[in-house]
């Protein structure tokens, strides 16, 4: 076979591909005709080339059947790309990167992995700030640590900090803790601040925090003992403090706690899923656990209440009624 | 590959020896896993010697972070596309589990359909969806969208183009 007609052959295959992929998006109209269906199968017929170059659509297509319609919601969820770009160029990472990145929109998740500080499921972390105010960090955290010159600004991206803040010598600078829901500026103080889905929980040890929602129209100043929510675009009542700040110790502290919500909370100190079935997620817990030890709290539930624990995996617990 | 010339390959070797160190522990403080922080930092010099450019001295370290970051994302949108297909397997009945090889293939087809959508502009992605996973037929799809048949039918042909490529 000469150069010449080995060309030939190639462009004919891909010429072949090409009209593969045609019948295909024809196929997938919903809307297919008998005419066009016949035509199909004469166009297929045609040669053993044609039922090839078929055979190599159909495995993709195959592939395409095998990913679950539940998880296409993760892969459709993305920024615009233009925003996108925006966001990556603020970060720095769009002269590598361009706009091939993916980006994941939920919880600020790719901010927290590129975040200044960092802790991981189960973990928690203390860290001296440049000004010597210090930051504890709970279970899957990520901070970033903008200090100026004018002000000294932490973004909680994801999780729950603790802040004992110390006097700024010399320039006297406000801290405040920023999150997607607003602001909480420090007045000498103490405080924890915890993101959730719908609000930022700020709850204060000492001293007072200044609370303003994200759109500015909102402020709320919070005494010591108290604490309140900061949500988008308004801001909760005030209540006082529980045993919030348990983690700082270790602990998980339980009043009368719904089950459901004792497992939810000790789910984010423990990598995979705990599941739990309805009948189950209205008993009442009470006691102290300790937090990072979290097979022991499973087991100890068992020998408080009428429940068994399946474990599908090391990650994947289910809570049921025995 | 073909090998890069002496010059390149005593850049890329002066590269490695001045920055893996740094890059791994940078890594590791970001992941806090001590393998996957090792597996990064490789894959991001594997990375630089497979891309033409190659930076300029005192730019190594920025552009070494920056490839870093764009694999740690990468890394982390990887491990919610398999948390999220853990967690339909579970909800399926044990008769309707697939075998773990076709577990594996789907997985993979999951992570690839994910990237073939990205690079596809917000509309033809849309459209694929809504034909693929959605079920509607392309009238359907034009009504919703707002665009005619013929413009579903040419980003389908876009979308499923880039489907063969990639998966």
């Amino acid at each position: 076979m000469n150069q010449h007609s080995t060309i030939n052959v190639v462009t004919d295959y891909s010429r072949l591909q090409q009209e593969a992929l045609e019948w295909q998006v024809m196929l997938w109209s919903g809307e297919v005709t008998a005419d066009q269906q016949h035509a199909f199968e004469v166009w297929l017929s045609r040669s053993d080339a044609h039922q090839q170059a078929w055979s190599e659509v159909e495995v993709m297509q195959q592939k395409l059947q095998l990913v679950p319609h539940a998880t296409i919601g993760l892969v459709k969820n993305r920024l615009p790309s233009a925003k996108r770009r925006r966001v990556l160029q603020m970060l720095g990472l769009a002269a590598v990167t361009g706009g091939a990145v993916p980006v994941v929109r939920q919880s600020d998740g790719w901010q927290a992995l590129a975040a200044d500080y960092r802790t991981h499921t189960g973990q928690q972390e203390k860290v001296v700030l440049a000004d010597g105010s210090e930051l504890i960090m709970n279970t899957s955290t990520s901070v970033d640590i903008a200090y100026s010159a004018r002000e000294r600004r932490l973004v909680l991206h994801e999780g729950e900090i603790y802040i004992s803040t110390v006097a700024d010598h010399g320039s006297n600078r406000p801290l405040l803790v920023q999150t997607r829901h607003g602001t909480a500026t420090a007045l000498g103080t103490k405080f924890n601040v915890r993101l959730k889905h719908h609000e930022t929980r700020v709850s204060v040890d000492e001293g007072a925090v200044k609370l303003r929602s994200s759109n500015g129209l909102h402020d709320l100043t919070i005494a010591s003992g108290m604490q309140a929510g900061l949500l988008t675009g308004a801001l909760s009542k005030v209540t006082a403090n529980g045993s919030e700040n348990a983690w700082l110790d270790g602990k998980l502290v339980a009043e009368q706690l719904r089950l459901g919500d004792f497992l939810d909370e000790l789910s984010r100190y423990r990598m995979g899923v705990i599941r739990y079935d309805q009948t189950v997620a209205n008993m009442l817990v009470s006691g102290v656990f300790p937090l990072l030890d979290t097979d022991r709290v499973l087991q100890s539930l068992l020998q408080a209440l009428p429940l068994r624990i399946d474990y599908f995996s090391k990650y994947w617990v289910t809570v049921h009624a025995s | 590959m073909s090998m890069p010339d002496p010059g390149v390959q005593q850049q890329l070797h002066h590269l490695y020896s001045h920055h893996y160190g740094w890059l791994k522990a940078w890594l590791r403080k970001k992941l806090s896993c001590q393998h996957t922080a090792a597996d990064l930092a490789q894959d991001t010099f594997v990375r630089l010697i497979v891309s033409d450019k190659k930076p300029l001295p005192e730019q190594s370290r920025a552009y070494l972070t920056q490839i870093a970051k764009g694999l740690m994302i990468d890394l982390y949108r990887r491990q919610r596309l398999e948390l999220a297909y853990q967690e339909w397997l579970l909800q399926l009945p044990p008769v309707e589990t697939p075998s773990p090889e076709q577990q594996a293939i789907a997985l993979q087809s999951l992570i690839q359909l994910d990237k073939v959508l990205d690079q596809l502009p917000a509309k033809v992605r849309e459209t694929f969806i809504l034909s693929r996973f959605e079920q509607l037929t392309y009238s359907q799809i034009a009504d919703q969208l707002g665009i005619s048949v013929a413009a579903v039918r040419k980003y389908m042909l876009k979308a499923t183009q880039a489907c063969m490529e990639l998966l």
